[in-house]
């Protein structure tokens, strides 16, 4: 790490100096300006609903399809959930899309063609995607990579892998107990949109409402700061990619457990919506920072929008499009926001 | 008393000569009347306090902000009134890379060189010059490198000008600067050139052989405007000196008529000194200096840029480590907070071996520290004001796993009313809090911990006046309770008001100790240089500036 030297510039410091020194300034509080940007994202949400339940009344608003829109995003939102790790604590992973399809494959391939047993097997999965996680670690705190460069190539090289344990066919053929956990229903809910929002809740908890969580933020938004401070920036980070892994593991293994079996080009297209969903959840519930609450805001966003849309007729390239505008219009309020900050 | 100019009998041509300059920013006016001429041959030293004016007279030299109308600067290339209406458009134009570029016919090397370290030398001297194109968009390396060899030949330097700057050593560096800025000049026989303190973080026998390449321009026709802390320096390398006090001059004086101690005065002014002594005084009187037990010792402390340094921090004792830009105090603070780790000697807390590695070292054994840069290194500027003053302490503040808000909730507004912050808004972001503000908040975080030893860089820098006496207040209060606090701090004013004692470093090194009945802004000045104290520091391995 480089440091300055005995010139403390505070350039930075000095250009929010408020000249007045202790004038009251306008505050923000619940009930005020700061209720929008928390909220917007939900009133974005049931705007949505609305319109489609009006434009399709007998088809949208109904159990059947909130059932299908909810398991449709409970992979992607185990996924991101674990992506958050990372973002919060000030680090990309772009790893967890390969992460998913590798676990999801060596699952499918040893309880598929190994025989082996079906605990084993997942357990084997779940922690090959910790291994994965700890290797990113490795990577982005012993050897200074790059986190962006290094998750990219070490997501490229579980490409590889996945291609090669399948010998580059789809995996089926599975035991019947693994799609048995994906059929398994309660209240004609798949059992898995629970677990998905369980997990939702444990890490929401754990973000917001743990030391573990705030020291994890103070990484993300200023390490020097919280190094100084006492907080342990290295361990917190390994321990969030190491999550992030595991978390892409426990998402392979419902995914294996939906299909019935693994596809080895899966990977590459769960890279936007993960980020698009944590991005745009940035800017809700707690803007600024990358939260659990925005995050399931807005992969609900994304699924109702493309789900609507697609019960329009829309065609097939609408969702992609929908996918990364959203992306784009997320990191731009946040930018504004930032911006906003500094000025004040 | 003026530099007079335009006598006759004066045998050496005026290069540049300021008139009257004067500048307010708002009602403010931190430059009145200033004249200052620079003559082919000499070299000439410009000293004054913090806040004398000095930079911006050499901003406005530099053409970075217009001088007051009424004012005139005249230099060779151009004929340039002062009160031109371009400060906005110039100091823009200044992020740019170059440092040189600002006024044709006058070179500046600033204090912090403009060199890209990574970059070859003929690379950083393109930075300035730009390279020939050739067709099809290639570049033309050799005009350049030209231009380097002759630039190097003139400071005596011989290096190869493919090698990257990160190889040279410091004074090289300094020269090197130099050098592009004479280049910058073209084939004059009389350049103008203007040091902006090009020897504040060598080591004396480094900055030395700057002042000796520096002296024999000046022989060989350059003028130089040599602006340094270090007075002697001045008293050794200038022709004449001028002294900045309240954006007036006070002297300007050929240097063979001036004594180090009439330069002092002249910066100080005696009324100043006057009421800071009596500052001092009564705070003496109010905190009887009383021997505490030692707290943090340490023994032969050496690393990146300290050398031997030994210091003992007592219970209930305020000591003060001051010294100029780059003497190595910010680094002294680091290793004694574990930000350091690459050191060697010998640290104790209360009569415990402490070797910290990481902070958190540093914080279980009762250390706290204040870093300076406090939007970069001392507070977290997205988090709210309540999660930057619990994040030290926020262990002790758990309910069954989770966080207790309730008692953290507590805690913050304990400290928010005692370190005064305002607004006293526990969920304002960092950011939108006054500098002052920001520090109350970054100290109440380092208190929070309840630490035996305190060390805080730099406690007042860019914080609004209203928030000093509350800092003060604050930092005496933890002595008071028994802890040791160690102040670092550039500023003397600063060392004799909060001061129970203090260190003076320069250049790495310990040079001088002054017990509460000597700590006075003149005796801080008149500390002696790391040369004359420490004889064999010349013979030590040079001290590296830090890479990049």
């Amino acid at each position: 790490m480089s440091h300055a030297g005995d010139a403390a510039t505070n350039d930075q410091a000095l250009a929010v100096t408020d000249p007045s020194g202790s004038g009251a300034r306008p505050r923000a509080r619940r009930g005020s300006p700061d209720f929008w940007p928390k909220y917007t994202l939900v009133f974005v949400l049931l705007l949505v609903v609305l319109i489609f339940s009006v434009a399709k009344p007998e088809t949208f608003p109904t159990y059947t399809n909130l059932v299908s829109i909810l398991s449709s995003q409970t992979v992607l939102l185990t996924l991101a959930l674990g992506a958050l790790f990372p973002l919060v604590a000030g680090e990309f992973d772009l790893s967890v899309g390969f992460a998913l399809g590798f676990t999801a494959m060596v699952l499918a391939v040893l309880a598929g063609q190994e025989g082996v047993p079906l605990v084993p097997a997942i357990l084997i999965a779940i922690v090959a995607g910790g291994v994965i996680g700890g290797v990113n670690a490795f990577l982005v705190i012993r050897l200074r990579v790059n986190a962006f460069i290094a998750t990219l190539a070490s997501g490229t090289v579980l490409q590889g892998l996945t291609l090669w344990i399948s010998g580059g066919q789809v995996a089926a053929n599975l035991p019947d107990g693994i799609s048995e956990i994906g059929r398994t229903r309660i209240a004609d809910m798949p059992v898995l949109v629970f677990v998905a929002g369980l997990l939702a809740i444990v890490v929401g908890l754990v973000l917001a409402k743990t030391a573990w969580g705030r020291y994890l933020y103070a990484t993300g938004l200023g390490r020097e700061a919280a190094r100084l401070s006492g907080v342990k920036t290295g361990v917190l980070l390994a321990a969030a990619f190491i999550l992030s892994g595991l978390m892409a593991g426990v998402a392979g293994v419902m995914q294996t457990a939906i299909l019935g079996a693994a596809n080895p080009d899966v990977g590459a297209q769960y890279l936007l919506p993960v980020f698009a969903a944590g991005f745009l959840g940035a800017t809700a519930i707690r803007p600024g920072r990358f939260n659990v609450g925005g995050t399931v805001l807005a992969l609900l966003l994304l699924a109702v929008g493309i789900a609507g849309l697609t019960q329009l007729g829309a065609p097939l390239w609408v969702s992609p499009v929908f996918n990364g505008l959203a992306l784009i219009i997320a990191v731009a309020l946040a930018v504004r926001r930032r911006d906003a900050l500094s000025k004040l | 008393m003026t530099d007079v100019g335009q006598n006759a009998e004066d045998r050496s041509a005026v290069l540049l000569e300021m008139r009257s300059i004067s500048k307010a920013f708002g009602r403010n006016l931190v430059l009145r009347d200033v004249d200052l001429t620079l003559r082919s041959g000499e070299v000439h030293g410009l000293v004054g306090m913090n806040g004398s004016g000095k930079s911006t007279l050499i901003k406005i030299l530099a053409g970075v902000h217009a001088a007051e109308p009424g004012g005139s600067i005249a230099y060779p290339g151009a004929e340039a009134a002062a009160g031109e209406e371009r400060a906005g458009a110039r100091s823009r134009r200044r992020l740019s890379m170059t440092t040189a570029r600002e006024r044709p016919g006058v070179g500046f090397v600033h204090q912090d060189l403009g060199l890209v370290p990574e970059m070859s030398l003929v690379d950083n001297f393109a930075l300035t010059f730009g390279y020939e194109a050739r067709r099809w968009g290639g570049v033309r390396t050799d005009a350049v490198r030209a231009k380097v060899e002759s630039g190097l030949a003139r400071v005596g330097i011989d290096i190869d000008p493919e090698e990257p700057v990160s190889t040279l050593g410091a004074a090289d560096r300094s020269l090197f600067a130099i050098a592009r800025a004479l280049e910058q000049l073209g084939r004059t026989e009389r350049p103008v050139l203007v040091l902006d303190e090009p020897t504040a973080s060598l080591p004396p026998h480094e900055s030395e052989r700057v002042a000796e390449v520096v002296t024999d321009l000046a022989a060989r026709g350059a003028a130089v405007l040599f602006v340094t802390h270090h007075l002697a320096e001045i008293m050794a390398y200038t022709h004449r000196v001028t002294v900045l006090r309240d954006g007036a001059v006070v002297l300007a004086e050929p240097t063979a008529e001036v004594t180090k101690d009439g330069v002092i005065d002249a910066m100080l002014g005696v009324t100043v000194e006057r009421r800071l002594q009596r500052q001092h005084d009564a705070h003496e009187v109010a905190a009887a200096p009383q021997e505490g037990e030692a707290r943090l010792v340490a023994r032969n402390v050496t690393a990146d840029r300290i050398r031997d340094v030994a210091l003992t921090a007592r219970a209930g004792e305020v000591l003060v480590v001051t010294g100029l830009v780059g003497c190595g105090k910010s680094q002294l603070g680091r290793v004694l907070a574990g930000a350091w780790p690459d050191y060697e000697g010998e640290l104790e807390v209360d009569g415990v071996l402490y070797r910290p590695r990481t902070p958190q070292d540093a914080i279980a054994a009762g250390v706290a520290y204040v870093p300076a840069e406090r939007m970069q290194r001392g507070g977290i500027p997205a988090f709210t004001a309540r999660e930057n003053i619990s994040l030290g302490v926020l262990r002790d503040h758990r309910r069954r796993g989770t966080l207790d808000r309730r008692s953290e909730d507590r805690l913050v507004r304990r400290w928010l009313d005692d370190a005064q912050v305002r607004p006293p808004d526990p969920e304002l972001p960092f950011a939108s809090f006054s500098g002052g503000n920001q520090q109350k908040i970054v100290l109440a975080r380092a208190l929070a911990t309840e630490p035996d030893v305190l060390i805080v860089d730099e406690p007042t820098q860019g914080v609004d006046v209203g928030a000093i006496p509350v800092l003060y207040e604050q930092i005496r209060r933890t002595a008071e309770r028994g802890a040791a606090v160690v102040i670092i701090t550039s500023s003397y004013e600063e060392a004799v008001e909060i001061g129970d004692r203090a260190l003076v470093m320069d250049r790495g090194h310990v040079v001088a100790e002054l017990a509460a009945s000597e700590l006075s802004v003149a005796a801080l000045l008149q500390a002696p240089a790391a040369s004359a104290s420490h004889p064999e520091s010349k013979t030590e391995g040079a001290v590296d500036v830090p890479r990049g």
